[in-house]
């Protein structure tokens, strides 16, 4: 019976760590924000890997909303970590979705990644993103 | 008389970028320290979640999240994206993930005394 694990030696299971070699991350500069809507059809998408911040700009030739007032920066970055092989569609659907073909909306960028791990969901909220 | 100026550039470097739930930055950043990896930084962002379903059944994970960045050489790569995985639990369904980005270049103040070895 030495295979027997006892209380005293509780069976710890290794951790398998994710090794994804083949992903993209998209960048996009919101002048005008909207990134929480952006990150909610990611996610109808099965793209969970997405997150935005608020920064400080502004786009080129607006030098400011209203001179000597505070700012209220409405700018975002959003970043999309996505599979290569989605990347392009994904690039379309933000560049179409965001009206970055519009002037002063936006940027968007795409670069490689050496390695990424998934963001895994809870299971109830997995099954939201094929709503 | 103008002293000059020169810059010392690092290849080889990457940027590993960890999206941690709220509060957990300081962790991670902690298990860094201990093998010796400086220079992490942490700012605030807003990632995938549930904004407002909170209660008995529902499991919530909020949108608010933490963003960690660090550079570190190539060949530290996977040792430091893996000691970084364990310590932020991301084997924990809500908990986040992480990536690394390639980098061309880096510069920073370099000691002399490294330049000089």
């Amino acid at each position: 019976m030495s295979n027997e694990h006892t209380e005293d030696t509780p069976v710890v299971a290794p951790v398998a760590i994710p090794d994804i070699r083949y992903t993209r991350m998209l960048t996009c500069i919101l002048y005008e924000g909207g990134g929480e809507k952006v990150l909610e059809e990611l996610h109808h998408k099965g793209v969970n890997e997405a997150y935005y911040y608020n920064v400080r700009g502004n786009p080129i030739g607006r030098a400011s909303l209203a001179g000597g007032l505070p700012e209220m920066p409405k700018t975002e970055v959003l970043h999309a970590v996505v599979a290569a092989d989605q990347a392009d569609y994904i690039y379309n659907f933000l560049y179409h979705e965001l009206n970055l073909n519009k002037e002063g909306q936006g940027v968007i960028s795409i670069n490689r990644l050496i390695r990424s791990s998934p963001n895994t969901l809870p299971a109830d909220m997995q099954d939201e993103a094929a709503h | 008389m103008a002293t000059k100026r020169k810059i010392t550039n690092l290849t080889e470097v990457a940027r590993i970028t960890c999206v941690v739930q709220k509060g957990l930055a300081d962790t991670v950043n902690a298990s860094l320290l201990e093998v010796g990896v400086q220079g992490a930084t942490v700012h605030y962002g807003v990632g995938t979640g549930v904004r407002e379903r909170m209660g008995i059944l529902g499991i919530a994970v909020d949108v608010e999240r933490e963003i960690m960045s660090v550079l570190v050489p190539l060949d530290q790569v996977d040792r430091i994206f893996e000691r970084m995985y364990l310590a932020a639990h991301l084997d924990t369904p809500g908990n986040g993930y992480i990536f690394v980005t390639p980098l061309l270049q880096a510069a920073t103040y370099i000691p002399p005394h490294l330049l000089n070895d």
